[in-house]
């Protein structure tokens, strides 16, 4: 009878006992604390989460969202599941502590948005302000829409864990999914008749992505200027008939955005599918053919690892996407696989670089608007069995008015005349130099050899470069050149006098 | 090529000796004042306005048309004013306006009225100066001379009227009475030139030398020596608060001895365009 007693009381108390400590370690275990205090792989993840607004102490409301809170939905947490998955992580560490982790973290919509988080109407109707001139609406991507096979979730976008920042959403992944863009060759910009008149260009095969239209349209995060870029003309000056070109008349005429704008975007984001960089789809799977074929299919490949297989630059490489680069290399780049430096006279001049401390010069007003050399050069020719591209006072009258036409002939007579007379001083010095060598001393003479050489090297500037290039700049060039060459024959002529 | 000769000669005759003759003339016209090039270096002519002495006469305005044959109705050099205050406190104030002769914006040195002429750089021009070194410049329809003076060449000017367009000071008109050299269905381009033909001869500019109460001062501002050039380092004029419209980076040669405001209060405050002073505003 006491021995029954005594069994009834242990099982009670063993009862009770494992009840008491089944919840109690169910409460302790379910503590922020008790993940970051008691895995030390979770120490900067429980940092970041410290000094993030999920931590009471930086919400402005006051509130805080545990570790199980969003990473897990709000039925599952606090169930054998959720210790389940701990508990598969402490076996996987310490089954092999230096391996990665493996898995991302999965925070699903559900976390986010649960009853006393954030709301979906309010988080769809906030729209941030980057720069003045950048800014994005959450509202579009809210749309439950699945993007090549891939639902836009939260954590699609605020995914990434760096020091100091729980999440964070890197623009990459902006740029990953909106700027895949294969980028015009030169190939691809030709003229529509073949009468050597230019009435539109077109591109034979138009990038996969355009800027103008689609995902990848400019104006869905920037505010697209609406300003004059003609500085000599703007709208509501004093001649009301003539338009001036801005962004808006440029689009309308079908103009490609990256026509001007070379190279903003950089990467094509694609994947690899060797295993040599880190990120190529035989770095987890094994070789086999039957593997890769299926690698094409988008909705395939993302539906089975995206999000909880991988992230997206665990297959995709990264784009980026950068303010202006140099629209001028972009195309002088072709030549310079042979010729070093190819064009540079002409890209000085158009870009207005000084030549020396001395002599400097305003860019182009076309350089400032982004126009590179296949924008004017659009008339191909052959010379000497090569592809030349040539311009002429068409491309001119082609976007502005017939005027201009005249004006690229009045600016090569003006240069012609111009390189002329510098030639003729040029002549004049030589043939003076040769004939008074004897009277100059040692520091005369090589005083005149570098004035010469420099002179010539500024003429050569624009007689190679093309003065046209840069008409204003191009004569204070020139004027460079004449004072060498002029000063030299002051030089000699003082020591005719002194004989 | 040989008339460039000549006018470079006439020029070194000025420039050299500023010509003995020339000065003689000058210290007639205008007793105990000299202009003379500093001997070091190139001269750079500037003007102060000391706005304490101006009393609003208008004397420059009419000496300026008389010397340069202004066309009616256009004015080179003017007098803006303003009265302040309740009676019996009034004061007026007298803003003297003209060409300021800019030095251009910092990295070319270029004034926005030169940079857009579709007619500069025009033709080589060159003189030798005080030490016998040739100078050489560009010419153009509009055009900066080494020595700072801004001028217009009516032979090579087309009368486009871009540098009108381009002045923030509104210091330009047409000439309703001169067509342009380059293009003759169109009239010319009008400013001061600093009366750079008596300059040349170094006489003082017709609105320096009729000025009663001295309120103009024209002189070499590289000549540490001049009038200007301590006047410019005695009330430290350099500064953005003694020029018009500095903001625009012009950086302007014809400084202001200031002490009520007037550029605040009646230039800076004006109507654009109203208040282009080619018309005068006499009230």
């Amino acid at each position: 009878m006491f021995r029954r007693q005594c069994l009834i009381s242990a099982v009670i108390g063993l009862v009770l006992f494992l009840i008491v400590s089944f919840f109690g370690v169910e409460y302790y275990t379910s503590q922020s604390s008790f993940c970051g205090g008691s895995c030390h792989t979770m120490t900067e993840q429980y940092d970041a989460w410290k000094s993030n607004t999920h931590h009471k102490s930086n919400n402005p409301e006051g509130k805080q969202a545990e570790c199980i809170d969003c990473h897990f939905l709000p039925g599952e947490k606090r169930s054998l599941k959720a210790k389940w998955e701990g508990l598969r992580h402490l076996a996987a560490y310490l089954y092999n502590p230096n391996a990665p982790l493996p898995i991302r973290p999965v925070i699903r919509d559900g976390s986010c948005l649960q009853s006393g988080c954030h709301q979906r109407e309010t988080v769809a109707q906030k729209e941030l302000q980057f720069t003045e001139k950048i800014r994005f609406k959450h509202d579009a991507h809210f749309t439950d829409k699945a993007l090549d096979g891939h639902d836009i979730t939260c954590d699609t976008c605020h995914f990434k864990t760096t020091e100091g920042k729980h999440f964070e959403v890197p623009k990459e992944i902006c740029y990953l999914c909106h700027l895949k863009l294969e980028k015009p060759t030169l190939d691809k910009a030709k003229m529509t008749n073949g009468d050597g008149k230019i009435k539109k260009i077109s591109f034979d095969n138009r990038p996969s992505i355009s800027f103008n239209e689609g995902a990848s349209r400019c104006d869905i995060c920037h505010t697209i200027p609406t300003n004059s870029l003609q500085s000599q003309l703007q709208a509501g000056g004093k001649d009301l008939t003539i338009v001036p070109i801005t962004h808006q008349t440029i689009q309308e005429q079908g103009v490609a955005c990256e026509s001007c704008h070379f190279e903003v975007v950089k990467g094509h984001g694609e994947i690899e599918t060797g295993n040599v960089v880190a990120n190529g789809c035989l770095t987890c799977h094994n070789r086999s053919q039957t593997l890769l074929v299926a690698a094409g299919d988008r909705n395939l490949m993302h539906g089975k690892h995206v999000p909880n297989i991988a992230d997206c630059f665990d297959c995709h490489t990264v784009v980026e996407h950068k303010n202006r680069t140099d629209h001028l290399d972009f195309v002088r780049e072709d030549c310079s696989l042979c010729h070093v430096d190819q064009h540079k006279y002409q890209k000085m001049l158009l870009a207005g670089t000084p030549v020396n401390e001395e002599i400097s010069g305003s860019p182009h007003l076309m350089y400032d608007v982004n126009t590179n050399c296949m924008a004017c050069h659009l008339k191909k020719t052959v010379k000497n069995g090569h592809d030349v591209r040539t311009a002429s006072g068409e491309t001119c009258a082609a976007c502005h008015t017939e005027q201009h036409r005249k004006m690229l002939g009045d600016w090569k007579d003006l240069l012609d005349r111009e390189v002329a007379g510098a030639e003729e001083v040029e002549r004049e010095a030589l043939d003076l130099f040769a004939e008074l060598k004897g009277n100059l001393t040692r520091e005369q003479l090589s005083q005149v050899e570098t004035r010469m050489v420099e002179g010539r090297e500024l003429l050569n500037i624009v007689r190679v470069g093309n003065g046209v290039h840069n008409k204003k700049y191009a004569v204070t060039i020139l004027d460079g050149a004449f004072g060498n060459f002029e000063d030299t024959i002051e030089l000699l002529e003082g020591t005719r006098e002194t004989q | 090529m040989s008339n460039k000769k000549t006018a470079e000669i006439s020029r070194r005759n000025f420039l050299t000796g500023a010509g003995a003759a020339a000065v003689g003339a000058a210290a007639m016209v205008t007793p105990g004042v000299k202009l003379e090039a500093a001997q070091k270096k190139a001269p750079r002519w500037a003007m102060v306005m000391d706005l304490r002495r101006c009393v609003g006469c208008r004397a420059c305005t009419v000496a300026c048309k008389a010397e340069n044959n202004v066309s009616l109705g256009r004015f080179r050099a003017v007098i803006q004013e303003e009265t302040t205050g309740t009676f019996p406190n009034t004061k007026k104030g007298f803003l003297p306006l003209m060409c300021n002769h800019c030095e251009g914006s910092k990295e070319d040195g270029v004034p926005p009225c030169v940079k857009i002429c579709p007619q500069f750089p025009g033709e080589r021009a060159k003189y030798k100066n005080a030490e016998g070194k040739t100078i050489r410049y560009r010419s153009g329809g509009t055009y900066k001379r080494p020595d700072g003076m801004i001028l217009v060449d009516t032979k090579q000017c087309i009368g486009c009227g871009k540098c009108i367009d381009a002045c923030p000071y509104g210091v330009r008109s047409f000439n309703p009475f001169v067509k342009a050299g380059g293009d003759t269905t169109k009239q010319v381009a009008d400013k001061c030139d600093m009366c750079a033909h008596r300059v040349d001869n170094g006489v003082e500019p017709s609105c320096v030398n009729t000025c009663q109460g001295r309120a103009r001062i024209f002189g070499d501002l590289n000549d540490p020596d001049s009038a200007v050039s301590k006047l410019v380092k005695e009330h430290n004029l350099a500064k953005a608060d003694n020029v018009l419209l500095a903001e625009e980076g012009t950086d302007p040669h014809v400084f202001y001895i200031d002490p009520d405001n007037m550029l605040k209060t009646l230039y800076t405050q004006r109507k654009k365009g109203n208040l282009d002073h080619y018309v005068d505003q006499i009230p």
